[in-house]
């Protein structure tokens, strides 16, 4: 079994989505005892190959929640509504709610997966993480961080 | 009959962005016909202008995670032509390797996740996995082979990082290209298993006579590099590229459309089949066969099996590198430094969804000056839209329903990537 993932997903050219990807490039300096960092940016549906083998993941990713900018939550993503039109499925547009309901259908074994997601203020061209955003980072990090230790 | 007919279609699905197609006809005549594109304004220049040189490619294969491959080395070859770089033969070997592992991974996606559902009448891949698990599970295998192709070379899942200037600044271990090569031998059977399943699927049959246009090279089917060639004849450096796309605003669209020698040309798999055939993979030759399409083939929905032809011949063209590079082994290599000259350069690729270009001037100081990037899918564009007003009469008695997936089907052979768009979650807690 391969070990804990830890998996930024996003575009870092689309201003807040790049949130995970950031965060996963933060982490990667950091020495973490049994644990894979990866900054996944937008793998589609190769995210069920990136999961697939392991036992636990956690997936950090900019994610509408109706919630002020910057702010975090962390969720089981088969305990929460995420919103898929399954008839507007596409490569790019393949999030972690396409892959997963793929893998789903496939009955595929997946890991644990934990989800921290972030709240985005702008999520269009550009290569800068808006100022609440970034300024939630250390906050993400950490939240990322108590997430290894706690039992999912 | 006289027909009326009035089809809109917002947001085209299983196709990489928004496209809306809209089709009136009255009294059985075609009054309009046209593909809308919903795209983000220009972008490109924007987020390149003032960069180093060195953070292009990495900033450009950031705007697909499908042809993150493919951005990053019209982008290396670019800086490359404009700063007078010289590459190793290894360096082309492995990005070569690189590159046939992104076309394998793309067709791949394509003709199964997306094309494949309209064969089997189902809405999206997620149904198709209820009914054809096995084809599904195949195309994810397949695809995990061409992701750790692209690990171990470009040293990174789906976004290369270890490609750069003049080479690499990671380089896989033999040891590696060997594990690859045991791997690719095995897909073999997955490249039997896919021609089987494609050529007895229900293929729309339309013709329509169009130029062709794609990279070509005097002793390869060219995928980096080449001169720009056409099927009208005639043969162009690539730094003359825009005597080709010739882009120009048309009124419904805010993606500009190309035109070269008629009214429109294509580019994409269909069109390196028909320009470069002859030098094809023995195997992938016999594929073409095996799914009835020889050159020149003018039927636009066999995009899609020329993507399964491109497969065959990724597969065994990267064994074949592989083999090249176990012989000679992998050897250390001094990375190139910057001269402090700038230039100008235009680099070319053949990604999956056809020609590529990245144009860039650097300045002394090896910050960029301008870019300027056409891609596959801007210059199909006026194609699909010729294809459509040829279409729709001929089957404008069919009905509603059956025109408008027709279109559908028609867009999605395109494999159109109209703008990479967010994939960010949408969540409502519950």
């Amino acid at each position: 079994m391969q070990p804990t993932l830890i998996l930024g997903l996003g575009n870092p050219l689309q201003a807040d989505d790049g949130i995970g990807c950031r965060v996963a490039q933060e982490l990667a300096t950091r020495a973490l005892p049994d644990v894979e960092v990866m900054d996944g940016g937008t793998p589609g549906v190769g995210l069920i190959n990136l999961l697939q083998g392991r036992a636990r993941a956690i997936i950090v990713d900019a994610a509408e929640m109706q919630l002020l900018p910057g702010e975090v939550r962390v969720f089981d993503p088969r305990q929460v509504h995420l919103d898929r039109a399954r008839e507007q499925f596409s490569l790019h547009h393949c999030g972690v709610a396409d892959a997963l309901a793929l893998a789903d259908a496939l009955k595929l074994t997946l890991p644990e997966i934990t989800l921290v997601g972030v709240q985005p203020a702008r999520v269009e061209w550009g290569a800068q993480l808006t100022p609440r955003v970034q300024a939630a980072l250390p906050r993400v990090i950490e939240t990322v961080i108590q997430q290894l230790d706690a039992v999912p | 009959m006289a027909q009326n007919l009035h089809i809109d279609i917002h947001h085209i699905t299983r196709v990489e962005g928004h496209g809306n197609i809209v089709v009136n006809a009255k009294n059985g005549v075609l009054e309009e016909c046209r593909l809308d594109i919903v795209e983000t304004p220009r972008f490109f220049e924007a987020l390149l202008r003032g960069r180093p040189y060195t953070e292009a490619s990495h900033i450009t294969s950031r705007i697909c995670g499908i042809c993150a491959v493919g951005h990053a080395t019209a982008s290396l070859r670019a800086t490359e032509h404009a700063l007078g770089v010289a590459l190793s033969e290894q360096t082309r070997l492995l990005r070569d390797l690189i590159f046939f592992g992104e076309m394998l991974d793309s067709h791949v996606l394509h003709t199964y996740m997306l094309i494949a559902p309209d064969f089997f009448g189902v809405g999206s891949v997620i149904p198709l996995a209820q009914v054809a698990a096995n084809a599904v599970l195949r195309a994810l295998r397949v695809k995990k082979l061409a992701g750790d192709l692209c690990a171990v070379i470009g040293g990174r899942h789906t976004h290369p990082i270890a490609m750069t200037v003049g080479g690499f600044t990671h380089l896989p271990t033999v040891e590696e290209i060997k594990a690859l090569r045991e791997r690719l031998i095995l897909a073999r059977k997955d490249m039997d298993d896919t021609i089987t399943l494609f050529k007895t699927l229900p293929w729309p049959r339309f013709k329509r006579e169009t130029e062709y246009i794609a990279l070509s090279k005097p002793n390869e089917y060219a995928f980096i590099d080449g001169a720009i060639t056409s099927t009208d004849g005639g043969s162009w450096d690539v730094t003359d590229y825009k005597t080709i796309t010739n882009e120009h605003l048309v009124q419904h669209s805010s993606s500009k459309h190309t035109k070269h020698k008629r009214e429109a040309y294509m580019v994409g798999a269909l069109a390196r089949f028909n320009v470069n055939y002859n030098f094809l993979h023995p195997k992938a030759k016999a594929a073409a066969q095996e799914l009835g399409m020889k050159p020149v083939c003018t039927n636009p929905y066999f995009n899609s099996a020329a993507q399964i032809v491109e497969m065959v011949h990724s597969v065994e063209g990267a064994i074949t590198v592989c083999d090249e590079l176990i012989a000679r082994g992998i050897k250390p290599e001094k990375p190139y430094t910057f001269s402090g000259k700038g230039g100008a350069g235009v680099g070319a690729c053949e990604v999956p969804r056809g020609t590529l270009y990245h144009d860039y001037e650097i300045g002394d100081d090896g910050r960029i000056v301008n870019a300027n990037c056409i891609i596959p899918t801007g210059q199909n564009l006026a194609n699909i839209e010729a294809d459509m007003r040829a279409l729709v009469p001929q089957i404008l008695d069919q009905g509603q329903d059956k025109v408008t997936l027709a279109l559908e089907m028609l867009v999605r052979a395109y494999d159109p990537c109209i703008s990479c768009s967010v994939h960010f979650l949408s969540v409502k807690f519950v």
